[in-house]
Formats: structure tokens, C-alpha cells, sequence
């Protein structure tokens, strides 16, 4: 794997000599889909914030030793993978507070709210909404790695073979962690599956 | 198209659309297998459903609150970066550590031989001039120690075998 065919490792390969600009770039690019995946990990959108900070100054720290065996989007998913691991471990060991954590206004829906870009029509806006959650709901559900592996999926830049590495197993390990994943998301959301729902204009 | 081809073409939805080519060929494969259509649908919803999932919002300051945190680390990263280079350069020349180590080892190895032949030439000499000292009294209560007589048989043979001249001897008599 050379620089010459993934622009972000010759990025990276910058950010080794001290260019910050060429940092600042790979921050810009990459925050969107780390904050994402964070989020959809440890189901909480504050931490995730800062969790991601971490990640970005972990890619940082670790500059000086970086070489290129690998796309930068790999390495950048294994950082922030095992950063959430070791955020729900420490979670695990010491509960503050609950991973459920509803809106104290309202119940039945989490504390994290989804800023609503879309101008849609009161029911469907209900119906969109509800079903956000409900995917949500189910790809937080799913174990560790069918749901790394379907989360990571969603990356384009990310190939079946850099999932395989992110997660340290074989293509076709890989490949069956997302099948086995899809066909449980597809048990739990059944009912929405087939309402024509997905055909509605959203993302 | 082949079952097998028709699980190859839903792996595919799981990351891009299909291009014209694979749409037509996955219609001719439900002609044959209308069984297959649904399956396929829902392949094809769950991908809408993941690709519709919308961004975590991201603060407007996120970008520059990391590169806050970057600056407080640099001088760290300044410090490791020179660690590194001095350890990189020290072992891209691999031979200079062991060539160091090997001289080290002689050096040492060389005092030690050369301590232990001086120490035990002084003591030699010691014992040959108390035993001299000894040797014109005669009587024999007059030797306070058994010690001198610790390399007795070494110079009786030198009276013997008439060595030459040993200089260094003479100088540490004298």
C-alpha cells in the first residue's frame, strides 16, 4: 500500500514531518463519519465528542511512527475502535449512569435528540423519526463486531479487506459478521421494511 | 444469473447502488425466481434504511478545540519524535553498540588479568624478601609466621633451575 494511491496516508505521511495544515485537512474529512461511528457505539452523542477529540490527538501523538502498511482510514478506524472498546469497558466497570437514558420531558424517547433538516409533513415526520429509532436502537443491539463491521460498511473509503483488518479477522469472517448483522436488523425492523417507509426521501 | 450471482449482487447493495448492467440482470434473475424479489427488496430497504441514518451533529468548533488539545501536546511529541530518531539512528548502525560492547568486555577482561598478575607478583616478591630476611637468622623461633613459607617450594626451585634475572623482581625487592 503506498501514499501514491491513498491521498489521506500521504496526508499523514505530512502530519509526520509537523504539517498541521495537512492534520487540520484529515480532521476536517474524517470527523463526520468518526463522530458516527462513536455514536452509534456507545450510544451517547456528548461523549462521543469527546471521544472523537481523543481519537484526532491519538492520530497525532502517534504521527511520528506512523508508515503506510495500510489506508489511513484503516489505522484511523482501528484507533477509534479500540478507543470505544476501552470507553465501554470503563463504563462496564463503573456505571455513573444509564446507556438508556430518556429525556426527562418525555420517556419514551432518548435523551439524544436529532436535529430535523427535513421539512416533512407531521405523520410522516412521526413515522421518520420512529423509525430512526428503531434502527438506531437495533444497530446499538447488535454485538461488538457485526455491528463495527456494518457501521464501518456504511464508510465507502473503507473496503471489505480494511474492515477485515480494523477488526482482525479474515474477509470472509468479515463478510459473514455483516451478513449475520443485516439479518438480524432485518428481523427487528420487519415491520418497517415493508411499509415502503425507506422510500421516503431523507439522507 | 446463479443464485450464488444474486447473493454476489445483494452484497454489492450492501455499499453502492448497482449500475444499469447488474439492475437488469437481477430483474431477469426474478423473472425465473419471483421468491427471490422480496428477498431482494428487503436487501435493498435495510441499505436505505443505513445509508439514511442521519450525522451525529458535529460542534463548529470541533476542528479547532482538537487542534487546542494538539498544541498542548507538541512538546511531548516533540521530545518523543527526537527520542525516536536518536534510537533510529543509533540502530541503522547496528554494529557501532556491539562493536562498544565488545570493547567493553576486553577492556575489562584485560584489567582484571592485568590486576591479578601485578598483585600476585607484590605478593611473591613480599614472600621471597621475608623469606630472605628469614632465612640468614638461625633460629627458627625468630620466624613470627607461617606464612612466608607459603611459596617455599616456587623459590626453592628458582635457587635451583638459575633462572635469568628477573628485573621486575629486583625492582619490587628494592
Amino acid at each position: 500500500m503506498g501514499s501514491q494511491t491513498d491521498p489521506d496516508a500521504a496526508l499523514m505521511l505530512r502530519v509526520k514531518r509537523g504539517d498541521r495544515a495537512a492534520f487540520e485537512t484529515l480532521v476536517e474529512k474524517y470527523k463526520q463519519p468518526v463522530i458516527n461511528f462513536i455514536a452509534r457505539t456507545v450510544r451517547d452523542a456528548t461523549e462521543a465528542e469527546d471521544l472523537a477529540q481523543n481519537v484526532f490527538v491519538q492520530v497525532f501523538k502517534s504521527a511520528y511512527r506512523y508508515e503506510v502498511s495500510a489506508r489511513f482510514s484503516t489505522w484511523l478506524f482501528t484507533i477509534v475502535r479500540n478507543l470505544c472498546l476501552n470507553e465501554i469497558r470503563r463504563r462496564s466497570r463503573h456505571a455513573a449512569e444509564s446507556l438508556d437514558a430518556t429525556c426527562p420531558a418525555d420517556e419514551n424517547r432518548p435523551a439524544r435528540q436529532f436535529e430535523d433538516t427535513k421539512a416533512f409533513s407531521p405523520p410522516d415526520a412521526l413515522l421518520q423519526e420512529e423509525l430512526l429509532q428503531k434502527i438506531e436502537q437495533a444497530i446499538a443491539a447488535l454485538p461488538e463486531q457485526q455491528r463495527t463491521a456494518i457501521l464501518l460498511c456504511q464508510q465507502e473509503e473503507v473496503s471489505y479487506e480494511d474492515i477485515a483488518k480494523v477488526l482482525g479477522c479474515s474477509l470472509s469472517a468479515t463478510k459473514s459478521l455483516i451478513h449475520r448483522g443485516r439479518e438480524t436488523l432485518k428481523r427487528r425492523l420487519k415491520p418497517y421494511l415493508r411499509t415502503g417507509a425507506w422510500r421516503r426521501t431523507g439522507k | 444469473m446463479n443464485e450464488a450471482e444474486h447473493h454476489q449482487i445483494c452484497e454489492t447493495l450492501w455499499r453502492r447502488r448497482l449500475t444499469p448492467e447488474e439492475e437488469s440482470r437481477w430483474l431477469a434473475y426474478w423473472a425465473v425466481h419471483p421468491e427471490a424479489r422480496t428477498e431482494a427488496e428487503v436487501e435493498t430497504a435495510l441499505t436505505q434504511f443505513l445509508r439514511q441514518l442521519p450525522d451525529v451533529p458535529v460542534a463548529s468548533n470541533f476542528t479547532a478545540s482538537v487542534l487546542q488539545l494538539v498544541d498542548l501536546e507538541t512538546p511531548r511529541v516533540t521530545q518523543a519524535r527526537s527520542i525516536q530518531r536518536w534510537r533510529r539512528w543509533l540502530w541503522s548502525r547496528a554494529w557501532l553498540p556491539r562493536v562498544a560492547f565488545a570493547l567493553l568486555v576486553l577492556s575489562l577482561v584485560s584489567l582484571g588479568g592485568w590486576q591479578y598478575r601485578w598483585h600476585s607478583r607484590t605478593r611473591f616478591a613480599q614472600n621471597v624478601a621475608d623469606y630472605s630476611k628469614a632465612a640468614v637468622m638461625p633460629v627458627l623461633e625468630q620466624i613470627s609466621t607461617v606464612e612466608i613459607f607459603q611459596d617455599f617450594d616456587a623459590i626453592d626451585r628458582l635457587a635451583q633451575t638459575a633462572p635469568a634475572a628477573d628485573l621486575e623482581l629486583l625492582a619490587a625487592l628494592q
